[in-house]
């Protein structure tokens, strides 16, 4: 063994310290703050309406920002100027710059929100002010979240990886508390088609086929822990019920009109999906599947996804119809102010997306076909992960 | 000649025009009112947003008698019609001016297209009183994108772009090298390679998020305001001028057969010459869904210029404009509430209208009171002023390049239709049949600058009575 790798594996046991550094605890928060910021402004627009730039969810979502941009800024600014940075060796080049990979990814995460403001002020001057999630100004601003996510997701990969067992197991944890962060957030984005008067069509299926599934198998198999999905899916449930539960218990009142239903308090999303099931089926599978050729796995995971996600959503769905859903813990009798009395959503009914059966299967062949898809290239991102050692 | 063929020959060119903004004006989209919310004499601008949801402006502004009476004044957007009408959000508290004590102002958002109101809630030493104001939101136009931050977007996307670039190069050629260990000659080609297809990926983001701005751009353009448009045919032989509107494509809710009566007409008809020397105010019939007939008067040969008010029943007006040519019309004396005027006759002997202002230049987006008093022969206040469509009087603002028309009433710019829907239990703003004050007042503010001239009418013994007044705008 040579002095120079004897020297970089002293530098590595160094930096392998059972105590998480704070610039990655900096980085959780960040991604925290963002689905909280996040999850809160939606919630401020359905009870509230109006905000300003300085509205409290506006400030969690800037704090996501500072903090990525505090913790990625640390560790790319030392790293490039500090003289025996310990992270040098664990690092990559860029532009004359020199950090971790993740601190990169969460820099260009930033970059992208503070892109989207601008962009964002000046969509709402040409063509009015949001009524939609899903826009072009909104998905860079999404791009600058994932960007940050991805990039706390790397920088704690690396660090476990590179890590003894004892000092892997915290990060793990913490590796799988940001994983199930960007699983909320996946599923925040498509919130306007996976809601309740959705769930009995094959777009609801779709869209949460969409990513999902890649970043919950791909997280897990990085991981190297046995119910990691289940684990995620837990904090996605965690987060949900807690915003479900607690939201109401805050008063607010509509700013702008049309108002269709009175509204007293902060009206939070709907009760989680039922992901943890199909997340249990799917560690069940990785536990037994790490022998298996990518697209076999992908077939199987997919497939059982999709089939746990119906069998228990489908019937959950018809459940959240019932009036006996209409309370505090299920929620369902939250509604927004500017919901018309005589929508599907305040019938409780569901919309009928696809008329005829022709439609609904072949949009479920699509869904089926989409989760395949994402559970295969969840494995081989997990797989590649594991690898990542900078 | 048949009335078939006379109707076929007498079909003229018409000279097209760009559809201009327009709500119950041309050119003229804030709405100014001159109300009584309880006991308060108020003046209300609302400047609604240029893009739709977007934010309007309301100014409230307080007499001098009532300043120290009111204690706080709340403002609060909802549907002028429907379910949405019903229940109010929250209202919001206008801001004193610290410059004007007089002067309250507030933002408030207005979230769709279509017929809006404004309450204005009042409360102080004489108790509460609301005024609604009704406020046509149109969306006029998307907003174009200034150099500057266009550069600065470009900028940040090119950064984005290699940034991505750059990282998914970085990934491949050293994610997965051993700490210390430098990248080979291969691992370096590897990164290069993914650098390549990562900008294939850009590349096809960039065109894909391209379309769909483009999609999304195209359908606000759909949901952008296009004035109702007319056909104008002249039945020369007749001297009949009938009017086809045709709905160009716009919200849903508009429809062409639910034209409710504003003071006591479904139309308003107003044709001028080029020169705002000749102005007829007529009142036509509808004779089909969508179509209007009206009998002219004698009409000079010439190119002239139509502008049509109408309301809905949702309470959203509109004014529909056309350029024609006729020939030389020999048609029948007006009747009932028809009137005409031409410069070359303007002159009477029994009495006049006198424009009351002061030296101060007039400026644009400001609410002015536009006081006329009417004399009689002797020079003396008239004292046999009847009212006209049921108010003391109208007023036109014309601009000289006839971008901009608004037909104005004592009450405000809002049609007398939308603030009944809006104030139904209240006539403020009409008037009892008692004798008429000389002076009529109307509360408008010229949208831009330029040479406006201002047709006034008032009824006097029986007659329409029609005075016309240059501006020249600052």
């Amino acid at each position: 063994m040579s002095l120079a790798a004897t020297a970089e594996r002293s530098s590595v046991s160094s930096v392998a310290q059972p105590r998480i550094p704070w610039y990655l605890w900096c980085a959780a928060l960040a991604v925290t703050a963002a689905y909280v910021g996040g999850y809160w402004d939606i919630s401020w627009h359905r009870s509230i309406g109006r905000d300003t730039f300085w509205s409290p969810p506006h400030m969690a979502i800037y704090a996501c920002g500072v903090l990525a941009g505090l913790s990625s800024g640390y560790l790319i600014l030392t790293t490039t100027f500090a003289r025996n940075a310990p992270l040098r060796d664990m690092s990559v080049r860029m532009w004359g710059l020199i950090g971790p990979l993740g601190a990169f990814i969460s820099a260009w995460g930033g970059v992208a929100m503070l892109v989207s403001a601008p962009f964002d002020d000046w969509w709402h001057n040409a063509y009015g002010l949001d009524v939609k999630i899903i826009s072009p100004p909104h998905m860079v601003l999404a791009a600058g979240f994932f960007g940050i996510e991805l990039g706390t997701v790397m920088l704690l990969l690396a660090f476990m990886n590179r890590s003894s067992d004892d000092a892997r197991r915290p990060l793990q944890k913490l590796f799988l508390y940001v994983g199930g962060t960007v699983i909320c957030e996946s599923l925040l984005l498509k919130m306007e088609y996976i809601g309740r008067p959705h769930m009995h069509s094959a777009l609801f299926f779709i869209a949460v086929a969409l990513g999902t599934p890649a970043m919950l198998v791909g997280i897990a198999v990085a991981s190297r822990q046995r119910w990691a999905c289940t684990i995620m899916a837990a904090v996605y449930t965690a987060f949900g019920l807690a915003f479900l539960w607690i939201l109401p218990l805050v008063p607010a009142q509509p700013k702008l009109g049309p108002v269709y239903q009175q509204v007293t308090h902060m009206i939070p999303w709907e009760f989680p999906l039922l992901v943890i099931v199909p997340a249990l089926a799917i560690d069940l599978i990785l536990q037994r599947a790490s022998a298996w050729r990518p697209l076999v796995g992908g077939l199987v995971t997919g497939i059982v996804f999709l089939l746990s996600l119906i069998a228990v959503q489908w019937p959950f769905a018809s459940f959240l119809m019932t009036p006996l859903a209409r309370n505090w813990f299920f929620g369902t009798a939250y509604m927004d102010f500017s919901t018309p009395v005589d929508s599907y959503y305040a019938r409780y009914e569901f919309f009928p997306h696809e008329p005829t059966s022709v439609q609904f299967w072949r949009g479920m062949l699509i869904a089926a076909f989409i989760t395949c898809l994402m559970t295969w290239l969840g494995l081989h991102a997990g797989r590649a992960m594991r690898r990542v050692r900078r | 000649m048949t009335a078939r063929r006379a109707w076929v020959i007498a079909v003229f060119v018409m000279v097209t025009l760009l559809p201009r903004s327009a709500s119950a004006h041309v050119g003229s989209p804030d709405v100014f009112i001159d109300g009584l919310a309880g006991a308060y004499r108020v003046f209300v601008t609302v400047r609604p947003p240029h893009a739709v949801p977007g934010i309007a402006d309301v100014e409230v502004q307080l007499t001098s008698s009532d300043v120290n009476d009111v204690r706080d004044v709340r403002i609060v957007p909802l549907p002028l019609t429907g379910e949405g009408a019903r229940f109010a959000p929250t209202p919001d508290i206008a801001r004193r001016s610290p410059d004007d004590p007089r002067m309250f102002t507030g933002h408030l958002w207005m979230m769709t297209a279509g017929a809006w109101q404004v309450r204005v809630a009042i409360s102080g030493d004489r108790g509460e009183g609301t005024l609604s104001v009704p406020v046509p939101t149109m969306p006029q136009a998307t907003l174009a994108m200034t150099r500057p931050l266009h550069a600065l977007l470009f900028g940040f996307m090119l950064l984005l772009c290699a940034g991505f670039v750059s990282i998914v190069s970085a990934i491949v050629r050293e994610a997965l090298l051993e700490p210390g260990e430098a990248p080979d000659r291969s691992a370096r080609r590897r990164g290069r390679v993914a650098g390549l297809i990562a900008t294939c990926v850009v590349a096809g983001a960039m065109i894909l998020g391209g379309r769909w701005w483009t999609l999304e751009a195209t359908s606000y353009a759909g949901y952008v305001y296009k004035p109702l448009e007319v056909t104008p045919t002249l039945a020369v032989s007749s001297g009949r001028l009938r009017l086809d509107l045709r709905d160009p494509g716009w919200i849903r809710s508009r429809v062409l057969d639910d034209f409710i009566p504003d003071h006591g007409h479904l139309m308003h008809l107003f044709i001028v010459s080029p020169g705002l020397d000749h102005l007829w105010h007529l009142h036509p019939d509808q004779v089909a869904t969508g179509a209007f007939d009206a009998r002219l008067p004698d009409l000079p040969r010439g190119h002239y210029e139509l502008f049509a008010d109408l309301v809905h029943r949702t309470g959203v007006s509109e004014t529909v404009t056309r350029e024609f040519d006729t020939p030389a019309i020999q048609g029948t004396a007006l009747t009932g509430d028809d009137s005409e005027w031409s410069e070359a006759s303007a002159t009477t002997n029994d009495g006049r209208i006198v424009w009351v202002r002061d030296d101060r230049p007039l400026k644009t987006k400001q609410l002015t009171m536009f006081s006329f008093r009417v004399e009689d022969a002797a020079g003396q206040p008239a004292r046999d002023l009847e009212l006209y469509m049921g108010m003391p009087g109208h007023a036109i603002f014309v601009k000289r390049d006839r971008r901009v028309f608004a037909h104005v009433h004592p009450a405000g710019s809002a049609p007398m239709a939308a603030m009944e829907i809006a104030m139904p239990s209240s006539r403020s703003h009409a008037h009892s049949g008692d004798r008429l004050p000389a002076t009529v007042s109307f509360p408008y503010g010229f949208p831009e600058p330029g040479d406006y001239r201002i047709f006034v009418q008032v009824r006097r013994g029986g007659r329409v009575v029609t005075g016309a007044f240059d501006a020249h705008v600052n």
